[in-house]
């Protein structure tokens, strides 16, 4: 009974859950093989992150925003976020892929919101059978949901009409509360309690 | 008085908690899922509230603390904001109902001033930008942490030297009385920080010895209740160290677009929600021990007089396990978006 209720605070204290929030939208791109080489990542932060962000931002006399501050952020993000592979994880049949160093980036401001809009490059392209992947903060601390549940396709338009994806949405309750009783059990490399509510996108090709 | 309120409080307290572990368990699984969810929604509502702000208006500001109330009631539901030191604390050391209450929202409220007088601070000062909000922020979580821990060791060592001191027949002060007085003095040197002698515990001449008190300089109750204002100040300092996340963000969202002040206020009703949750909590912790110990009557002599001391040592252990580890955790892991 005790130990519930310190099983109750344990999740990493105060990191744990959401502090913020992150609108995704996914697009699988195709190489002339019609194979999967990447994903593009759009990621739409809430409108408090985007204030936390550029607290501190310099503006000019006009009070404009200096826009190379931005460009700053998002560089500074993408390097923070490369150890974490970039909260992309992605399998195929069963096989967790390697991703390359994003370069292609792009970012602005639209309605008081932050985007920032990346192209994820897998080190080897990929057959388009069986391919799952999930983008989450392990930590819990943002939130990252699709906008809509859909999914885009670009790159090779033959080899995307033979494509159907799936989203499957997280499931908390039940995974959480074994995770709870589990407590011996030693977290997976990287992954903590974000993995519980991660949404799981399948694609397949024929 | 064997079943008064608190015990059926303690009952339903210690069912709540029950509950959350057995085959029930998806009933708390829906609960934190509502929880979450409301949180959500709140934190979104919020930004929308503080921007509403800048078009004026009394409304405008009254919806905004309003919100803010009740995300902080919601946020303080989820893991964090002292409840593990907090309640750890409570179980494991005898604490009043009002002393309890007092160290959930004071520890709330601090958490909130420190987030403001951080924000506030750093953006006051010229060319600073949010890196150092950003930065400040793990260190003082750090510092936190290891006060946490530094108040475990303490705790584990009071535990210690009541042990010894149980075992040690007192000296100096009673030379004049009886041997049956010298035992009932080690027999209330275990129960700490003005035990209510309402549970039924039969004792000799209660806290303070009828017969010999004015030969102690200071009587075991109140050396007890100085020492528990200690601690009780000890941990609100250092869990009131450690900013709310939430208001730091919603802080600095003001600022940017300059609405310090309702920033301010909007932080101020998020500890006051923040506070009436983990007082909530401590309350049913409160209780919860009073039950246990009910329970516990009865039992051989041999629990009673070791239980307290054993309890205050575990709990005191697990503080310093809370705060090490917590300590560990945030040197290991920054986020790499905040």
């Amino acid at each position: 009974m005790i130990f519930t209720f310190f099983v109750m605070q344990f999740p990493k204290a105060s990191q744990a859950h959401p502090h913020a929030w992150i609108d995704l939208e996914t697009t699988v791109i195709f190489n002339e093989d019609s194979q999967v080489s990447g994903l593009k990542l759009r990621w739409t932060f809430d409108a408090l992150y985007t204030g936390f962000a550029l607290s501190g931002v310099s503006r000019d006399s006009e009070g404009r925003m200096d826009k190379t501050f931005i460009q700053e952020l998002a560089k500074e993000n993408l390097s923070n976020l490369e150890e974490y592979s970039y909260f992309t994880s992605m399998d195929v049949a069963g096989k967790r892929q390697r991703f390359d160093t994003v370069t292609e980036f792009l970012t602005d401001i639209d309605e008081g919101r932050l985007w920032l809009d990346f192209t994820l490059p897998l080190r080897e392209p990929a057959e388009p059978k069986d391919i799952t992947y999930s983008v989450y903060d392990p930590s819990y601390y943002i939130e990252i949901l699709h906008k809509d549940p859909l999914i885009g396709f670009a790159g090779n338009p033959s080899a995307e009409e033979n494509c159907s994806y799936s989203i499957l949405n997280p499931e908390p309750t039940e995974e959480l509360i074994s995770r709870m009783a589990d407590l011996d059990k030693t977290e997976t490399a990287g992954d903590g309690i974000g993995q519980f509510f991660a949404e799981k996108v399948s694609v397949t090709c024929y | 008085m064997l079943l008064n309120r608190g015990r059926i409080y303690g009952l339903i307290g210690g069912g709540f908690l029950l509950s959350s572990t057995s085959a029930h368990a998806s009933l708390w699984g829906d609960v934190s899922q509502y929880i979450r969810t409301q949180q959500q929604d709140l934190h979104m509502a919020l930004s929308t509230a503080l921007q509403a702000v800048q078009d004026g208006g009394f409304e405008a500001v009254f919806s905004l603390l309003l919100l803010s109330f009740f995300y902080g009631v919601f946020h303080a539901a989820g893991p964090g904001h002292g409840k593990a030191v907090i309640g750890t604390y409570i179980l494991s050391h005898n604490s009043h109902i009002k002393r309890s209450i007092l160290l959930s929202g004071a520890s709330a409220l601090v958490q909130g001033l420190t987030a403001i007088i951080l924000v506030k601070a750093l953006s006051g000062v010229v060319f600073i930008s949010q890196w150092a909000i950003k930065d400040a922020v793990p260190v003082m979580e750090q510092a936190s942490f290891l006060l946490v821990a530094l108040i475990g060791v303490f705790l584990v060592y009071r535990a210690i030297k009541q042990f010894i001191g149980m075992h040690q027949p007192e000296k100096i002060d009673l030379s004049d009385h009886q041997g049956s007085v010298s035992h009932e003095h080690s027999h209330s040197h275990n129960y700490d920080h003005g035990h209510d002698h309402g549970h039924g515990h039969s004792h000799g001449g209660g806290e303070t010895c009828s017969s010999c008190g004015h030969n102690h300089a200071i009587s075991p109750k109140q050396a007890a209740a100085a020492s528990g204002w200690r601690e009780t100040i000890g941990i609100i300092i250092s869990v009131g160290i450690r900013p709310c996340t939430g208001s730091v963000i919603v802080l600095t969202f003001a600022e940017l677009f300059d609405l310090g002040w309702a920033g301010i206020l909007s932080v101020f009703a998020i500890s006051i929600g923040t506070a009436i949750t983990v007082s909530l909590l401590a309350l049913m912790t409160v209780y919860f021990r009073s039950f246990a110990v009910y329970l516990m009557q009865g039992r051989e002599s041999m629990t009673l007089r070791y239980g307290p001391v054993a309890a205050s040592f575990i709990g005191g252990l697990i503080i310093l396990a809370l705060g090490f580890s917590l300590m560990m955790d945030a040197m290991n892991n920054s986020h790499p978006l905040f």
